[in-house]
């Protein structure tokens, strides 16, 4: 049973008086009243002992689109090595699952697209979403300063789904580093 | 939990319009700090420097067994049935050196030709007497990237002075690098 | 200030020890090797051959003061020899038991290797005789010298013979 606190911000003396009246008999505990009235009156349907008014209102509820994403790791470093590479093939790959990406959407059919800061990689690093709890993952992307859709068909829910890093390098291309920001972006789909 | 804020209007208690406001503040209540529609993450990729030699087995044994009457040079032998591969990324100065464990005795003499299309093979070279601290090259200048399954040439030729020699083995070590 | 002083000390142990390792993980990083086994024989090896065809000695003269045919003689075929052995030698043998005329044979003037030529061999059966001796890990040759005589006595006629040379453990 969902539990409703209300709090009286203000109101007219006439209707705590009235609620005090229809509590009190002798010796009448204002404080007391209220409190029990508080505690008891307003959630009891048996109502009081005699009724001496009634009071009606409209309540609107609003719900605004929220939307909110995360990922639970804010830098992540990837490397390139021997242990990476056979002899005698030129591609050299490395891979990476540790991070995990969550949302929390409530309004309808959006979609998570992916962009990368940098404009002329050295090497090629692609993303996928892996085994999201909810929503269809896209493709494998290559990363590109383009947005690539990441998620599809997320309606209203929360969920979260793996981020698979594959990272690519030819021997033939030599050493060096790569620094990406990866921008992670909520659209309509 | 849900907190219903109630704003009462004085003087007006039996007609009114409250206009409530709910929140959802509770549903995606977490200790860190969310983004909004966007979020980002550094990624950082580093090659390091590369370096992997591999070879397809042993060769088959070199058993000297002819030779030419009048001739101390007994008829040589070979092997090409094995190959290597290599992968690196450092630059046009990589090299493979050849030795062996021990050198050979004298009047014993084992070749070995690499084959390559990323650098420059030095042909058939004498590793003899080449030990760990002598490694002699035998491919030279090799661009970076990868040579998959060259060939590799082993020939083992004899002198009849130097005698007869039971079967022995030696360890090849090829080295890539710089 | 000791203190600071000794913690300043450890500090500097602590990053040469840590430079040391970054510099020789660096230096270890620059190559890979890969090895191979290779097994490497050379078994026992004799071989021999000749340079010359065949010989026909010719008796066709006589020595006037004995008034027998004068030998024939030929030193033409040479004989030659490879050995990775110890303790070899070379024998020769004919295929006649009992030949008509006298045929007999000598090595001389060896050209390179190892090896004592015999004295000379009369091949009056089908034995083999020793010819060259102490041939070892070598590869020689020589000259075969040929000798065929006859006495009048003996008259006229053909013989063919082969002559067979073996390297024999000796």
């Amino acid at each position: 049973m969902t539990l409703l606190n209300v709090v009286v911000l203000s109101g007219t003396l006439d209707l705590r008086t009235m609620i005090v009246r229809a509590l009190c008999r002798q010796n009448c505990r204002p404080h007391l009243a209220i409190l029990t009235v508080l505690l008891f009156g307003l959630f009891s349907n048996s109502g009081f002992c005699q009724t001496y008014g009634t009071a009606t209102n409209t309540i609107t509820v609003k719900v605004q689109a929220i939307t909110m994403i995360k990922i639970n790791t804010s830098i992540l470093n990837l490397n390139i090595s021997g242990s990476n590479a056979i002899a005698g093939q030129d591609q050299m790959m490395t891979t990476d699952q540790t991070s995990t990406f969550s949302w929390g959407i409530n309004s309808s059919l959006k979609k998570v697209t992916v962009t990368t800061s940098l404009a002329a990689p050295k090497y090629t690093l692609q993303l996928a979403a892996i085994n999201p709890t909810v929503g269809t993952a896209a493709s494998q992307v290559t990363l590109s300063t383009t947005a690539n859709d990441l998620l599809t068909n997320l309606g209203r829910s929360s969920g979260s789904c793996s981020l698979l890093y594959t990272a690519i390098a030819l021997a033939s291309q030599g050493t060096g580093t790569d620094s990406h920001t990866i921008t992670f972006t909520v659209a309509t789909q | 939990m849900v907190y219903l804020l109630v704003h009462y209007d004085k003087g007006k208690i039996m007609k009114n319009s409250i206009a409530i406001s709910i929140v959802l503040g509770c549903a995606f209540a977490s200790q860190g700090a969310y983004a909004q529609s966007t979020a980002t993450q550094s990624v950082n990729l580093t090659v390091s420097t590369v370096y992997k030699i591999s070879t397809s087995g042993n060769p088959a044994a070199l058993t000297v067994t002819t030779g030419t009457a009048g001739t101390d040079a007994l008829t040589s032998v070979s092997d090409n049935s094995t190959t290597y591969s290599i992968t690196q990324n450092f630059g046009n100065t990589v090299k493979i050196t050849a030795n062996l464990d021990a050198a050979l005795q004298t009047g014993y003499t084992l070749n070995i030709n690499l084959a390559s299309t990323k650098g420059t093979s030095a042909g058939t070279v004498n590793i003899s007497n080449a030990t760990s601290g002598s490694a002699l090259s035998v491919v030279t200048a090799i661009n970076r990237g990868a040579d998959a399954s060259q060939a590799i040439g082993y020939t083992f030729s004899a002198l009849a002075s130097a005698g007869m020699l039971t079967s022995t083995t030696r360890t090849v070590t090829l080295t890539l690098t710089n | 200030m000791k203190w600071i002083l000794k913690n300043k000390t450890l500090d500097i142990v602590i990053a040469t020890v840590l430079m040391g390792m970054i510099v020789s993980e660096r230096v270890c990083s620059q190559q890979a090797s890969s090895t191979q086994v290779v097994t490497l024989r050379v078994m026992e090896l004799n071989t021999i051959d000749l340079i010359g065809g065949p010989l026909t000695l010719q008796i066709n003269s006589v020595n006037d003061n004995a008034g027998q045919p004068n030998p024939a003689i030929d030193a033409s075929t040479k004989l030659l020899w490879t050995s990775n052995g110890d303790a070899r030698k070379i024998a020769v043998g004919s295929d006649l038991a009992s030949p008509r005329f006298i045929l007999k044979i000598a090595a001389e003037k060896s050209g390179s290797g190892t090896g004592i030529a015999q004295p000379e061999v009369t091949l009056s059966d089908n034995s083999p005789h020793d010819l060259i001796l102490g041939v070892q890990r070598s590869a020689g040759s020589c000259s075969l010298r040929f000798t065929a005589l006859a006495t009048s006595e003996e008259g006229t006629g053909s013989e063919s013979r082969l002559i067979t040379y073996t390297i024999t453990g000796g």
